[in-house]
This record gives structure tokens, C-alpha cells and sequence, in this order.
């Protein structure tokens, strides 16, 4: 690919902007490595949140790039009624004031909307009038044209992402989705990862698969404890260790026990320090019903752990290549989880060739990768 | 816009004459540009309306616009854009028309396509947008499918037919350096400058955006002379430009580039002038074939040969100077019309034309013989076209007026001799209003008939609803033929010969006293009937209007449904305080909208039992009732509630109204309408079955029909139902076991030969596609698996009734849409082997004991969206294939019988499909009546 760097793309003042940047959240953490990591490259970056989160909110201390909120009033909690229309509606347009002032310094400027709810506040304003004035907007969506289609959120893309100047997807696949819906501006830009360890070894790992994934309905631990019903006997020396918690979790025990298994299943709660884990393992497992680009089997690859996972979207078809650094077998197929699994418990020199395959292949998810191709994206919007 | 201009990256040039007003909108669909590094540059062609001071304003209110004016009028589009090419600073340059417009992206898009392939120049889609009906259409879509580079032209030579000049960005230095310019002195420059763009450049970069909007705005009807005259100076142009083209091909010595463009002025320019004879001015055609004489003359034979036989054949007849038979050809070409007639001799087939109207052209000794093989079309695949696939040629050749009627006299042209063949047909006249769904049928009587032709007469009585408006209405004629299983409506067209007609009103109709009627061709020929009242007249005939309209239009009123929901509920409700009748049974299959499915064999069988009740049907507007003595009703209609509220006995196959109640005393028969493969009800993630009430939904049922133990496993107890279930077997299937119907009989009601090979392809619904616009696409390549299998396969096209198919016009005599035929117990019958994905067809299909072959290119994903009760990958009754090589092999092999599947095929029908003995209709309507009897 040509650098259009070249052609004299000068390096804008970047506003980046989400629903929430204090919330523990994925989405959250997201915008922070893209803040701090365009910061790291010279970049003068602003991180802006709608309004402060609701009920666990992380401090913004000392960071290197600024940040904010549109409105002061944090977000009512969860545990409480939502606020009445009338309020919502004069906090919404609190909001919309607030950026308003704010894209006053972004006349020559780029505006990251990380998720559609923030340019549909952009579009209260008239997204029309806000490029026509200079600002480069640049809108992202973190699921899979799927379920834009089944949740209903292809209409509000279709609303508010089709002017900006680029409208960015996860994955090729669902960038061509969008594309084949008459959308002419998509592009595609994973995530970046946290971590990319110095040093992945291959060998003298555990005899362990790990499962990082909320208990809940659309990641069906319970086919994983299924699938493992089939290959514990035969391979007793393994064991599976399940991190997360969630509204399944009793269930998941008491199957655990109804299935026999319990001896080699271990709970192991939400976990700390995933890059640790990892570094542990020696297969990592994913059984969702849905994904989008599932950070946990990219994390899962630059620590050299193989996958077994089912074919759940076009963001797992990227990170995991079939034969190459693990095994991708049909939705809910419990038994080709549990053949696949079978597959590398028992060859160890198929563990470590497809582990330094996942090694490589997470480079192109590394964060001084990512940042590359962001460096060029934003090269060429501003032209 | 920050004060200092950078260096533009791309000049866009608009070009503009005498076009003031639309001239802004195509400047700021630049100006807009998600590019701001551009320039524009207005080059004025010396108008002389206010299109300067237009520019000058334009230029005024960005810096970024520049304008220049052509010191005399150059009357074309070449000059103005020669001009701005030579204003242009950037690099890079396209091009753009005053009238039409950019897409936001279009500059960014090209630009990043051309730099990363570093290319020559890159190219996207268009769009066309028909201003007049907001219709829109892609300019050649099947060059745009993928992003892609190509290194020469030699890789895609097809490329060159698309040959406009403004959806493409190119590099100036190109341009200057291989001198590429537009001619300034013809019209069709583009063709000239984009061959020499197409064969110059190194690098080609297509992207799959769409670029250009091309705006078509509606012009005056073709038929005045100055149009025609118009139209000929057009032909001489392109005919122009085209010389110029091979000279400069057969400079450079592309022979190959030669070949694809000769195909392409066969195929497309001049096939333009030769559809003029259909509804034109025959002496215009005359014109155009002379002028078209000595260039045609200079193609290699090979050319012609290659067309489409129809095509080919209407070149043939152009040689020959048959005017009578380059129209009939051209009826099929265009509008799949077979209006011909066919001579066989020593088995070779040729089509007839009308010898007598050619007139012999110079340069004979190569057309004459080359006419000859062109009308030969021995090898054509539409000599066995089914009935269906094609349309009849319904001419008019008189009208009269006889008392206050109009008398139709015309014929119906049978190329096939389908009518010979075949007794069960029938003809009616079919008005539909023009821009409604209205429609009005009118008898015939066949007053002639011989092999192919058949002459008859219809006769528009003045009374007959026609002229019933008191508001200007138009109608457009068309002839309906049904045979056997199929129907086919066809615009009735109107010769050239034939004048016009204006009817005195109070001829036609004493209701309406306005303008008078008139009878004649649209501008495509077609016959039209329009008549329209208007001012004080108007107002005198809305007084006129007898009682007996009135009463009509109540009749209609009565019809019409509730507007809403609420209405419905409230509505249904009052009625529930009527009798129930004793004798009232309602059907119901696939919500409405088909007499077929289980309810249909339910219904023969009760009507043999007892003969004694009374049957309703719901089914579409305007469909006859299956018998006589049954009464048919709409679904959502006040008849509809009505019935539902007092009839006895509801059999159905899917769902009824959210807002029906059961009341005490009725009963409810639900079919179902297929064994399950996917998940279903509470089996679906994140679905939750509504609340148990026994006077709706699921609670209502009585009588389930389980057709077999696998269905009682999971389809009962995934919808939680608790009523009586009618062990085992489907109504519909009875006919599948019992033999009553025969495969000849099955291949005659759908015009199927004998001797052919039928597949079925049956595929599910497809849940993305609920948007019912769009068609779904086949999931392979039907021209290439056609071509493969031989001319003795047929396909039957038998999608979801939610989804429509669509099928390449290349096979359209072979893949035959199938969606119309009611019960599809007729196409398992006619068919040898049965294609799906996933559909429960699959079940039925199985009790024939006739091959089953898997297509499914998506099971992965298919899984996961719905999610199915077994493996059916596993359990493979049939081969599973993704490719179309896969697939034809697969049909193959399943010709031939082979036996790899056999035991899986046994398997599956013992586990999974329905337990038929052919007698499940008859134990589904003893289940429902014995219940009430008792």
C-alpha cells in the first residue's frame, strides 16, 4: 500500500469520543489504548465521554491525553428507574451543546466517534454542517454486520455513517456486508491488543485449557462443559479452568457436577491478569453463539496458545485460521468442540506448530501495528 | 476551509451548456467531496442562458471553483472537456456532466484505488436514476462486483464496452503523454477516448463504490419527426465514432480488442435502432439498416454467429431487409415475445420472417447466405420453452364500436403450437388501470383457430367498469393465458398500422360526459384505453351516477378491511354474539395466500365425507373459489371475521390473526405445514413462548397433526402444546404415497417434456432477505451448471413463498420460476432429483425415494442464526456440495443411481419423515368431527 503521508497529510488535533470512557467496560478500554497509543505518536489527542458512568466508574487520573465529559450529569444506575423522558431529553441536549462547543476547535481537526450513539448526537447537530465547516469525522461500529442487521442498529448506521468521511468495521468481511448495503466510505481496523508479551514459550506449559468468558447466555459455557464430558476420561492428566462470572454461574456448577466432570473443572472467578493466564495455557476455548472480534482469542494468540472455537462470526475467522493456529468448527457442533480439542491435547508437536503460527499471525493485532494503520487512515482523511 | 489552498489532488471537470439551473447541484456534489483537496473546473461550452453568471457565483463561493467559456458553441461534449483538461492543475482529472452529480466519496475512493495499485487510472460504478419514477439501475454492475487491478486490458477485454468517460479518474500525465484527448467534432467522443484510455494503460483499477450518478430526466415521447429525424443523425454519429475506433484499433493491432468491440456495437449500439422497429416509424428503420449496410458488411461473419440465436436471427432478418420479420424478432429479443413463425425442414429449424416485405439489399452474395444460417436456430434452447416461460404475440388488427360497446378484434400468435397440444387452456382480457392494482377482465370468443394462429374477438361493454371514473384513468390491455398450472399476462400490442381511435363517450359509456375515450399504442406500442371526465361534466356525471354503481361501490366498501388493529379486535369481538353455524368450516393455508398445503387435502377428502357442510376458503383478491359451492374471502377483511366468528370447524396450517378468539364450541385443526429441521419456539435462543390462553394462539388448537414420533418429539413440546394429536402422517402427503397422481400428468399440467431431466431446487427462507424487494441470487452459476448437465435438464426454481428468485434472463427457458404453483405435491411428482439447503421439503420429498442433493454454501452460518434439531450433515441422505462443479457432478452421479447413499437415505426416512399410508387426510377430518359430533 502506497503511504499517504507522502502527499502531505498534516497531523490534526484528534478528538476521540465514546458513550462512556470511566466504566470498566471493553469499549471503554478500547478508546483508551487508541488515545494513549496516537498520544505516544505525537498526536494531539482529546478522550471525551457523553457524561461520567453510573455505577463503577474508574478515575481518570494523571493520563497523557486529556479528558472530559459533554455533560457533568453522570448516568443514572442500573438499579434505579430510568430517568423520565422529559429529563432525558434535556440531558440529551445538554450534551449536544457541549459538543457543539467543543467541535469549535476541531474546524481543521478529526472526530473519532468510537460508537454510533455518539454521532447520533453529532447529528443532532447536522453531520453535513459539521464536515462542511473542516472537521474529518471518522465513526466506528465494534460489532458484526449481522447483528447490526438482527439488533436493529443497521438502520441508525445507515442514518448517521453514511456522509462521514469513513465509516470503520472490524473485519473485512463485515466492511464488504456494508459495502454490498451501499455504504461507499467503509474501511476495517481491528483493535488493538493490551499486550503482546516479549516472550511467548512454547513449551513446558500446563496441561490446561482455559475459557475466559462471562457466564451468560450467548457465550454457552455449557457447551464447553459438554464437550469436555467427552475428552476428560481419556485425558486425565488435563484439566479446564473457567474464568468470568455471570447470571449462569450456578448452573454451570451443578452441570459440571451432573456431568462427572467436576474433578477437572475448575471456577476460577473473573480474572486479574489475563496475559498471566494465558502464558499458563495450552489451549484456549470459545463456544459464543455471537461475536464480534473477540479480543480474548487474539490476546489467546499473541500469547502462542492455539484456539478451538465455533464459527461464530467473521471476526473469529480473522484472528483464528482453521489448521493454522487452531481449530474452527460448525456453531454448536459440541462434538467438533470436543474433536477438536481431542485434536491437541494429543499432539504436542501440533500444539507448539500451531502456536508459533498464532504467535505471527498476532502481530498484524499488535497495538504498534494497529497504530500504524491509524497513523495512514488518518493521512488520508485529512486530504 | 483553512485560508491556504494546498496543491488540489484531483481537477474535477464539469461541463455545461445552456444548463444554469442544474449546474449547482453537480458543483457541490464536488464541493462536498469527503476529498478537499480538489478543484473544480466549470468549462461552459458558450451557453447563452444565465449558466455564466451561475458560474461566476460558483467561483465566488469557493475558491476552490475556476471557470472557463469556450469563445464559440461547440455542440458537444468533447471541447468543454479538451478545455478543462488543459485548466487543470492537479495531477489528476475527471470528469463530470452539468445535469448529473458525484457520490460524497467518488474523488477519495479513486484516488486511494489509483495510488495503491499505482495505476493509470481507476474506475467505479454508476448508478443510474430514472428522474421521472425514481427507478435507479447499475451501468454495468458485473464489472464492479470486486475491488481489483488489472495490468492490461487483455486480462478483461469485455471492460471496453463500458465505455463512458466519466466515472474514471485519471492520471493527466497519461493523458498527455500517450496524447489522449476527446474528438471534438462527433458526438460518442466517449467511446473514442475511453478505448484509447481501456488499450493505453498499464495499470487499471476497478473499485466497487459506486462513483457517478447519472441523472436521466425524462425526454419527449419518441414518435414526433424531428425525434426520428433526431435519432438518425444519432445513428450516424455512433456509426462515426465506431470507424474511428477501428481505425485507431487497427492502427495499434489489437485484434482481440477488435473482436470484443465489434461483438459490442452488434450487441448493444446497434441493437438500440434495430428495437426502434417494434413501435417506431418503419420508414426510420429502412434509413438506419441503409446507413447500416456497408458497416455491418465489414464484420466478420463470426460476429453475428456468435449472437444470441434471437438476436442473431433479427441481424439475419436486417440483411435480408425483412422489416415484418426483424419485428418479430425483435418482439422476442426484447420483450421474450415469440411472435415468429417456425419452418422445419431436413431437421433444421429456421425462423420464417416475411420474405415478401424484404427488400433486397446491395452487397447480397454475403448476406443472403449469411441470413440464412443466422435464422437458423436448430440449436436453440427456447424451441422448448415451457409454457410460462415465454410470451404469446397478442396483436390487435380492428375495432369497432357496436351499440355503446367496443369490439377488439386480434390474434394471438402460437410459435410453439402450445394450444394444439394441449385442451386445458383458456384466454381472457385482462385491463389493468395503469399505476394501480386495479383490473378489470373482459371475455373472448375465439372466432378462428389454425396451427399457430388464432383469431378472436373481445367485447369491452360500456358497463363492464372500464369507464366507471369520474377521474382521468388509463388502462393498459394484456392477454392472460392459463395452461395447466401456469398463467401468463401479456401487453396486447398494437400494430404501427393501425391508427388510433378517439371514441364518442356517450358511445361507450351514458355515465361519464366528458372527453371522449381514447383507443390506441403507448409509446412502446403496447394498447392503451383511457377516458376521463373533467370540470362541470365531471360534476354532471358524479350526479349521473345511477344507483346501481352505487350499490356497487358499496359492495366494494363491504370488502375493504378494518384500518386498524384495534378496529379488528373490537370489530371481531361484536361479531362473536352471531350464531355459531353448525356447518361452517373455514380454511385457511400459508396465511392466506394459497388454496394448497394440508388444509387443501383436508378439504377434497371432507368434501367427499360430508358433503353436507359448508366450506370457506381465505385466499387472495380475485381468486376463483376452488369449487363452485365454496366461498372464498380475503384475509384481514370483514367477511374474513365474519366467517371466523360463526364457522364451526377453522383448519390451518400456520397462525391465524394475533387479534381471532376461539369461542366455546369451536374447533381448531392445525396442520402445521412441515416437519422441522431448525429450531423452533422455546428451542430458539431467546425466544419465549407467549402466556398459555385456550381462545388464542397455540392454546387454541384441538387437533395437531403429528406426522411422525420425531415431530411429536420435538416440535409438541417446543411450542408447549397440550391438545389431542393426530397421529401419524400429513394430509398434503397422501397423494405422494397413493399414486393418484401420475408423472406424466404432473410434467403435462407444468409443460414439462417427457423425456427431461427435472431438478428441483427448493431452498428455505432466508432470514436476511425479509426485505421481499430484494430477490435472492441462485447460489450458483445456473447458466454454467445448465451448459454442463446438457440440453435435456431442466430446472424448477422453487423458493420460500416469502422470497423471490431471481434467475439470469441467459436461462430463463430452462430454470423455470416455480413459486406460482400451488401445490407443490406437482413439482416433487415432476421432478428426478431434488436440490435444498435446509428446507423441510426435504421430508416430504424423501417418501418419493428420489435423489436429495445438500447445496449448502453457508451451514456454518445457517447453524448459528437458527440453530437445528441434528446434524444434517451427519445423517447426509445425499451428497452436500458448495460449487457449482460440485453440484453437477453431484446430479450426475444421481442420474446415474449410485448407491453411496442408500443406507443414509433409509435411515433418514425411517427417523425423520412423515409415517404415510396415505390416508392422514381422512384421519384429520374424522379427528375434527367426531370431536363435535360426540
Amino acid at each position: 500500500m502506497t503511504s499517504f503521508r507522502s502527499l502531505g497529510g498534516t497531523r490534526p488535533p484528534i478528538l476521540v469520543m465514546s458513550n462512556h470512557i470511566d466504566g470498566l467496560g471493553g469499549a471503554e478500554r478500547v478508546s483508551h489504548l487508541i488515545a494513549a497509543g496516537l498520544t505516544s505518536r505525537g498526536y494531539d489527542v482529546a478522550l471525551r465521554g457523553i457524561r461520567p458512568a453510573a455505577d463503577e466508574r474508574l478515575t481518570l487520573g494523571s493520563l497523557p491525553y486529556s479528558t472530559g465529559f459533554l455533560s457533568s450529569r453522570p448516568e443514572r444506575p442500573r438499579s434505579e428507574e430510568p430517568w423520565p423522558d422529559d429529563v432525558r431529553a434535556s440531558m440529551r441536549a445538554e450534551a449536544v451543546k457541549g459538543l457543539d462547543r467543543l467541535l469549535e476547535g476541531y474546524r481543521e481537526g478529526l472526530f473519532i466517534c468510537t460508537q454510533v450513539f455518539v454521532a447520533e448526537h453529532l447529528a443532532e447537530l447536522g453531520i453535513e454542517r459539521c464536515l462542511n465547516a473542516g472537521t474529518r469525522v471518522i465513526g466506528q461500529y465494534h460489532s458484526s454486520f449481522d447483528a447490526a442487521q438482527l439488533t436493529g442498529d443497521f438502520g441508525r448506521i445507515s442514518k448517521v455513517y453514511r456522509q462521514i468521511d469513513r465509516f470503520l468495521l472490524l473485519t473485512e468481511e463485515d466492511a464488504t456486508a456494508f459495502r454490498e448495503k451501499n455504504f461507499n466510505n467503509t474501511g476495517h481496523m481491528p483493535n488493538p491488543l493490551p499486550f503482546y508479551p516479549d516472550e511467548a514459550p512454547t513449551t513446558g506449559r500446563d496441561k490446561l485449557v482455559v475459557l475466559i468468558a462471562r457466564h451468560d447466555e450467548n457465550k454457552q459455557v455449557d457447551h464447553a462443559l459438554r464437550a469436555w464430558s467427552l475428552v476428560s476420561s481419556q485425558h486425565p492428566e488435563w484439566r479446564l479452568e473457567l474464568y468470568g462470572d455471570g447470571p449462569e454461574h450456578e448452573a454451570l456448577v451443578a452441570l459440571a457436577a451432573e456431568l462427572g466432570i467436576a474433578s477437572s473443572v475448575r471456577f476460577m472467578g473473573v480474572v486479574d491478569n489475563v496475559e498471566a493466564v494465558l502464558l499458563r495455557s495450552s489451549i484456549a476455548l470459545l463456544c459464543s453463539h455471537y461475536e464480534g472480534l473477540p479480543m480474548v482469542l487474539a490476546e489467546a494468540i499473541a500469547c502462542a496458545v492455539p484456539v478451538v472455537t465455533y464459527n461464530a462470526s467473521a471476526g473469529i475467522r480473522e484472528i483464528v485460521r482453521d489448521g493454522e493456529n487452531g481449530i474452527v468448527v460448525s456453531p454448536s457442533h459440541i462434538e467438533g468442540l470436543a474433536a477438536g480439542m481431542r485434536r491437541l491435547m494429543s499432539d504436542e508437536p501440533l500444539r507448539q506448530t500451531y502456536a508459533d503460527q498464532a504467535r505471527a499471525h498476532a502481530l498484524a493485532f499488535s497495538a504498534e501495528s494497529v497504530l500504524d494503520r491509524w497513523e495512514e487512515l488518518i493521512a488520508r482523511t485529512m486530504l | 476551509m483553512s485560508s491556504v489552498s494546498p496543491q488540489p489532488l484531483v481537477s474535477v471537470v464539469v461541463i455545461v451548456y445552456n444548463d444554469a439551473r442544474r449546474l449547482p447541484t453537480a458543483v457541490r456534489s464536488v464541493l462536498r467531496q469527503s476529498l478537499r483537496r480538489l478543484e473544480v473546473i466549470i468549462a461552459d461550452d458558450c451557453s447563452t442562458d444565465d449558466t455564466p453568471a451561475v458560474a461566476q457565483s460558483l467561483v465566488d463561493s469557493d475558491p476552490r471553483v475556476r471557470y472557463v467559456r469556450l469563445p464559440h458553441n461547440s455542440g458537444g461534449c468533447g471541447a468543454p472537456r479538451n478545455a478543462g483538461i488543459e485548466m487543470a492543475t492537479a495531477d489528476r482529472v475527471m470528469f463530470l456532466d452539468s445535469d448529473d452529480r458525484l457520490e460524497r466519496h467518488a474523488c477519495k475512493n479513486l484516488l486511494e484505488a489509483l495510488e495503491d495499485a499505482d495505476a493509470d487510472f481507476s474506475m467505479g460504478l454508476v448508478r443510474r436514476e430514472y428522474m421521472d419514477t425514481k427507478r435507479q439501475t447499475l451501468w454495468y454492475p458485473a464489472f464492479f462486483r470486486e475491488r481489483k487491478v488489472i495490468e492490461s486490458i487483455d486480462e478483461m477485454p469485455e471492460l471496453i464496452e463500458e465505455a463512458l468517460s466519466v466515472n474514471k479518474l485519471y492520471r493527466r500525465e497519461f493523458l498527455d503523454s500517450h496524447r489522449i484527448r476527446f474528438p471534438e467534432d462527433i458526438h460518442y467522443e466517449d467511446q473514442v477516448f475511453t478505448i484509447q484510455a481501456y488499450t493505453m494503460a498499464r495499470r487499471i483499477a476497478i473499485i466497487p463504490e459506486n462513483v457517478y450518478l447519472w441523472r436521466i430526466f425524462p425526454t419527449a415521447a419518441t414518435k414526433s419527426i424531428s425525434n426520428q429525424r433526431h435519432r438518425l443523425d444519432n445513428f450516424r454519429s455512433r456509426l462515426e465514432a465506431h470507424r474511428r475506433i477501428d481505425a485507431y484499433l487497427d492502427a495499434i493491432g489489437l485484434a482481440h480488442v477488435q473482436r470484443t468491440k465489434d461483438r459490442k456495437f452488434l450487441s448493444h449500439d446497434m441493437r438500440l435502432y434495430l428495437a426502434d422497429v417494434v413501435a417506431g416509424d418503419p420508414a426510420t428503420t429502412r434509413e438506419v439498416l441503409a446507413l447500416a449496410e456497408p458497416y455491418l458488411g465489414g464484420l466478420a461473419r463470426e460476429r453475428f454467429l456468435e449472437l444470441p440465436k434471437a438476436l442473431g436471427a433479427a441481424y439475419g432478418m436486417a440483411l435480408r431487409g425483412d422489416l415484418a420479420g426483424l419485428r418479430q424478432t425483435m418482439l422476442f429479443d426484447r420483450f421474450n415475445i415469440m411472435a415468429f413463425t417456425l419452418a422445419e425442414e431436413n431437421g433444421r429449424v429456421s425462423i420464417e420472417g416475411d420474405r415478401a416485405s424484404a427488400e433486397a439489399a446491395p452487397g447480397r452474395d454475403f448476406s443472403d447466405e449469411l441470413a440464412e444460417e443466422l435464422c437458423d436456430v436448430t440449436t436453440a434452447d427456447w424451441l422448448r420453452a415451457p409454457f410460462g416461460t415465454y410470451h404469446h404475440h397478442h396483436e390487435v388488427t380492428s375495432y369497432s364500436v357496436r351499440r355503446r360497446d367496443i369490439v377488439l378484434r386480434g390474434f394471438t400468435h402460437d410459435t410453439l403450437g402450445k394450444f394444439a397440444a394441449h385442451n386445458d387452456w383458456s384466454m381472457r382480457l385482462v385491463a389493468r388501470r395503469v399505476g394501480h392494482a386495479q383490473a378489470v377482465t373482459v371475455p373472448i370468443e375465439i372466432e378462428h383457430h389454425d396451427s399457430n394462429r388464432l383469431e378472436w374477438r373481445a367485447r369491452i361493454a360500456s358497463d363492464s367498469g372500464l369507464f366507471k371514473f369520474v377521474m382521468p384513468v388509463e388502462w393498459s390491455l394484456r392477454m392472460e393465458v392459463t395452461l395447466g398450472r401456469h398463467k401468463v399476462q401479456t401487453h396486447l400490442l398494437w400494430p404501427n398500422s393501425l391508427a388510433a381511435a378517439t371514441l364518442p363517450i356517450h358511445l361507450v359509456s351514458r355515465l361519464v360526459h366528458g372527453r371522449p375515450a381514447e383507443l390506441g399504442p403507448d409509446v412502446e406500442g403496447r394498447a392503451r384505453l383511457s377516458a376521463a371526465a373533467q370540470g362541470e361534466t365531471r360534476r354532471r356525471a358524479l350526479r349521473a351516477l345511477d344507483r346501481r354503481v352505487l350499490a356497487r361501490i358499496d359492495d366494494r366498501r363491504r370488502d375493504k378491511r378494518p384500518s386498524d388493529q384495534l378496529d379488528h379486535s373490537t370489530f371481531f369481538e361484536n361479531l362473536q354474539h352471531l350464531p355459531l353455524d353448525p356447518s361452517l368450516v373455514l380454511f385457511e393455508a400459508n396465511m392466506g395466500t394459497i388454496y394448497g398445503d394440508s388444509p387443501k387435502y383436508v378439504y377434497e377428502r371432507m368434501r367427499q365425507l360430508r358433503p353436507d357442510l359448508k366450506s370457506v376458503w381465505v385466499l387472495p383478491k380475485d381468486t376463483p373459489p376452488p369449487h363452485p359451492d365454496t366461498r372464498t374471502v380475503v384475509r384481514g377483511s370483514r367477511q374474513y371475521l365474519l366467517a371466523l366468528a360463526q364457522a364451526s370447524y377453522w383448519v390451518d396450517n400456520q397462525t391465524l390473526p394475533a387479534y381471532v378468539r376461539k369461542r366455546p364450541g369451536q374447533r381448531y385443526l392445525q396442520t402445521w405445514h412441515g416437519i422441522p429441521l431448525k429450531r423452533m419456539g422455546k428451542d430458539v435462543l431467546g425466544w419465549d413462548l407467549p402466556e398459555r390462553l385456550p381462545d388464542r394462539g397455540i392454546g387454541a388448537w384441538d387437533h395437531l397433526v403429528v406426522p411422525n414420533p420425531y415431530f411429536a418429539e420435538t416440535f409438541v413440546p417446543a411450542f408447549a402444546y397440550e391438545g389431542k394429536q393426530v397421529r401419524w402422517g400429513t394430509p398434503r402427503n397422501d397423494v405422494l404415497v397413493n399414486g393418484t397422481l401420475t408423472r406424466e400428468e404432473a410434467r403435462r399440467l407444468l409443460d414439462l417434456p417427457d423425456d427431461a431431466k427435472i431438478v428441483l431446487y427448493a431452498p428455505t427462507f432466508r432470514e436476511s432477505l425479509r426485505d421481499k424487494r430484494s430477490k435472492v441470487t441462485l447460489p450458483f452459476d445456473v447458466d454454467g451448471l445448465l451448459e454442463a448437465l446438457g440440453p435435456e435438464y431442466f430446472l424448477l426454481l422453487r423458493p420460500h413463498y416469502l422470497n423471490k428468485i431471481h434467475v439470469p434472463g441467459t436461462a430463463r427457458y430452462r430454470a423455470i420460476d416455480a413459486s406460482t404453483v400451488q401445490d407443490v405435491n406437482l413439482l416433487y411428482i415432476a421432478a428426478d432429483v431434488l436440490v435444498t439447503d435446509y428446507s423441510s421439503v426435504m421430508f416430504d420429498f424423501a417418501l418419493l425415494g428420489k435423489p436429495m442433493i445438500f447445496h449448502t454454501f453457508d451451514y456454518d452460518e445457517y447453524l448459528m442464526t437458527r440453530g437445528t434439531y441434528f446434524d444434517l450433515r451427519a445423517e447426509a441422505p445425499g451428497p452436500f456440495t458448495t460449487t457449482t462443479d460440485e453440484l453437477v457432478a453431484a446430479l450426475r452421479s444421481a442420474e446415474s443411481g449410485t448407491t453411496e447413499h442408500a443406507a443414509a437415505y433409509d435411515r433418514f426416512l425411517e427417523r425423520f419423515c412423515g409415517m404415510e399410508d396415505g390416508h392422514a387426510s381422512e384421519r384429520a377430518v374424522l379427528a375434527l368431527l367426531e370431536e363435535m359430533d360426540a
